[in-house]
């Protein structure tokens, strides 16, 4: 299959019109041309590493603290994923669970998954599926929110002072950035390079 | 636009990106967290407790002020099993407060005379507490908890101070102690000394009212309504409504007692009945001394006066022969069955103040006293009640004495008073009239009694002859009549005579007719 690079052509990535591959300004809306992204492959990395560095304190860190009458009690998420298991509510358990672990940590095993392969993975065969990967990672990217969304409403509706007051915790910020950092790791990754690789062989 | 008129940019792409920062970045903030909360993690603290009720590990909370400062970490039986280890995680900002003088408590909902405490624990469960402790001291990472939380913080200025009380008359922590009626403090803490069987009270004076404390300082218990019966009538005594209600404790200058020093914390005080009793006994530092008395000790009562001169100075304290073993009445040779009576010497009633010092110049006093010659007697102070008190005065005839110890006491010489030395003579006399042969005499006149009446039974038997109608009588009574008839002349001769002595030889002539005179 010949690629646009072959062909003396490359897209912008913004209004996506061809132009030959010497014009480093889009003709149309004078943005930057590259035929790939730039140093995709680092940038992904650099932010996926960030986003790994950020899930130790989403996770280690409370994600809100309940002050009831006095007594405070923080919890994480994981402690709060156990604490609605214990009290029953599996299914509700299950989707935080997912959400909030399963889904950053899926996304970061992928992006690096992703990165080896842009740089040493020869074989044609798992090409495709790993464009599929890619594709699953973008998608999922903003679901993963749903855990700030739990903490901002609790927080927002929660407020009787004296009786029960919710906080958020640092790790609400941490899991934001978590979220962000993964979202903004997938956008740079250029699929592209998968397939360049299985091309030059 | 041709292909030669554009000039290739060309830019050296740098092998490694610049977002490679964003992780570095991430990394440092990261890095520095982790320090920072490694930094201020604080320090473990261990606390003694009788028992965990409430505290439970990775939960219960340590405060200060209301502000979370640490919290429980493990709560483990200490290693001999009478207590719980309660181990506490505390934050470094606090780390300045601990000290050896810091006191940790439980807080839970508590119900005193002090008033509701802790009711927000109800809730939210106990947490544990602390006071700041006194930053001249070493700084402490072990301590034993209070099984009650204080009444008063250790950072509230003022001063403690113990009363001891032989009484153990109910004293309840929180109880107000008042001065002239103000209310200056409270009792903190009460524990009953069950080897001693007396009360010790730790008793919280707030500043600046603690300096109203000095060292002849008094203290009695207030409250209660107190009421007497006695020959003047129905006295009832009350103080104000809190005291009554609460009863409680009031310190204050015993009239007539110069103002001592300051005192530091934890000064003892006695604590006292009541005022009354404080008034008869105002003075604290006092000197006791044994006398052997030689005389009797009759009619001297506890509490009468010892006197020197006239002055008082004390008074008796105790009179028995408990005072003294039977060993130590063995050594006893120099008297023989003496009454051992206790005195009690307030030199400050004489002169200076009411302290250590001063007693002890006393002690020296009169220790040189008696070596001068002086003597405690026993003596009667009112002849009528039979009131009996000691003197102290300096006897020239006994010549020179020295205080001796006797088991624990210091044995003053005392010698016979004049009074009794009268009653001894009194006593004497009475036995040489005992021997006089008063019996004999008795007889003698019982038996000259009786001839006497029998003679004037006959003097009545001879007058019962002598009536009225009798002859005799009727005789004696013409005779008498004739008599008296006869000195009737007799009466006027005489008179004739004394008026006229010549009336025997010449007649008179006949008296002149009197002649009425005019009226002027």
């Amino acid at each position: 299959m010949q690629t646009a690079r072959e062909a003396g052509l490359q897209a912008c990535h913004v209004c996506d019109s061809l132009s030959p591959l010497h014009e480093s300004e889009c003709p149309r809306c004078y943005s930057a041309l590259h035929s790939r992204i730039p140093n995709s492959i680092q940038r992904t990395m650099a932010l996926a590493i960030t986003a790994a560095i950020f899930a130790f304190p989403a996770h280690l860190l409370p994600v809100m603290t309940t002050t009831t009458l006095g007594s405070s009690h923080p919890s994480t998420i994981l402690g709060g994923v156990i604490t609605l298991w214990e009290m029953g509510s599996y299914p509700i358990a299950f989707i935080i669970f997912l959400f909030s672990v399963v889904v950053p940590l899926f996304k970061l095993l992928a992006l690096f998954r992703l990165c080896w392969a842009a740089t040493h993975s020869n074989s044609s065969d798992a090409a495709a599926p790993r464009t599929l990967l890619y594709r699953m990672t973008e998608l999922i990217g903003p679901w993963s929110m749903l855990d700030i969304f739990v903490v901002a409403v609790l927080v927002a509706l929660v407020h009787l002072t004296g009786v029960m007051v919710i906080t958020p915790g640092w790790a609400t910020v941490s899991f934001a950035c978590l979220v962000v950092l993964t979202m903004l790791a997938a956008e740079n990754f250029d699929p592209r390079l998968i397939w360049d690789r299985v091309d030059k062989q | 636009m041709s292909e030669q008129g554009v000039k290739p940019r060309i830019r050296r792409r740098r092998v490694i990106s610049g977002v490679w920062l964003i992780p570095l970045f991430a990394l440092l903030v990261g890095a520095w967290f982790v320090y920072w909360e490694w930094a201020n993690r604080g320090f473990e603290v261990t606390v003694q407790f009788h028992n965990a009720e409430g505290i439970v590990a990775k939960k219960t909370k340590l405060r200060y002020r209301d502000i979370d400062v640490g919290e429980v970490e493990e709560v483990v039986l200490s290693d001999d099993l009478q207590s719980v280890d309660v181990r506490l995680r505390v934050q470094k900002t606090v780390e300045n407060i601990l000290r050896e003088d810091t006191q940790f408590w439980v807080v839970r909902p508590r119900i005193s005379s002090g008033g509701i405490t802790g009711l927000g624990t109800l809730l939210s469960g106990a947490y544990i507490s602390l006071s700041a402790g006194d930053k001249s001291l070493k700084k402490h990472f072990d301590f034993v908890g209070l099984q009650e939380p204080p009444i008063t913080p250790a950072s509230v200025p003022g001063r403690r101070v113990q009363l001891i009380s032989d009484r153990g008359d109910a004293l309840r922590v929180g109880q107000p102690i008042h001065y002239n009626g103000f209310r200056v403090g409270k009792i903190e803490q009460v524990n009953f000394d069950a080897k001693r069987a007396r009360l010790n009270a730790q008793a919280f004076i707030e500043s600046p009212y603690h300096e109203l404390l000095n060292s002849s300082s008094r203290f009695w218990r207030t409250g209660g309504l107190g009421i007497e019966t006695d020959s003047s009538g129905l006295k009832i005594r009350a103080g104000s409504m809190e005291s009554v209600v609460f009863g409680g404790v009031s310190f204050g200058q015993p009239d007539g007692v110069k103002i001592g020093k300051q005192v530091g914390d934890n000064h003892r005080f006695d604590l006292f009945p009541d005022r009354q009793s404080i008034d008869i006994n105002p003075y604290q530092h006092a000197l006791y001394y044994l006398l052997l008395y030689p005389g009797s000790a009759r009619g001297l009562q506890v509490g009468a006066s010892v006197e020197f001169r006239g002055t008082r100075i004390g008074n008796v304290e105790q009179v028995s022969f408990d005072l003294l073993s039977s060993q130590q009445f063995a050594e006893v040779t120099d008297v023989a069955f003496p009454v051992p009576i206790l005195i009690r010497i307030e030199p400050a009633r004489l002169m200076g103040e009411d302290t250590e010092e001063q007693l002890a110049f006393s002690k020296v006093a009169l220790a040189d006293a008696v070596r001068k010659g002086m003597r405690a007697t026993v003596k009667q102070g009112n002849l009528i009640t039979g009131d009996y008190y000691i003197s102290m005065e300096p006897l020239a005839e006994e010549g020179e004495g020295e205080l001796h110890a006797l088991g624990d006491y210091m044995v003053m010489p005392s010698s016979v008073s004049g009074l009794d030395k009268l009653s001894d003579s009194a006593m004497a006399a009475f036995a040489k009239i005992e021997s006089l042969p008063v019996e004999q005499t008795l007889q003698q006149i019982n038996a000259s009694l009786v001839t006497l009446q029998r003679t004037l039974w006959r003097t009545d038997q001879v007058m019962e002859g002598v009536t009225e109608d009798s002859p005799i009588y009727q005789d004696m009574q013409q005779t008498l009549t004739r008599v008296r008839g006869t000195l009737q002349n007799i009466d006027q001769l005489t008179r004739t005579l004394k008026n006229r002595p010549s009336e025997l030889l010449f007649s008179s002539p006949p008296a002149a007719d009197p002649i009425p005179r005019k009226d002027r």
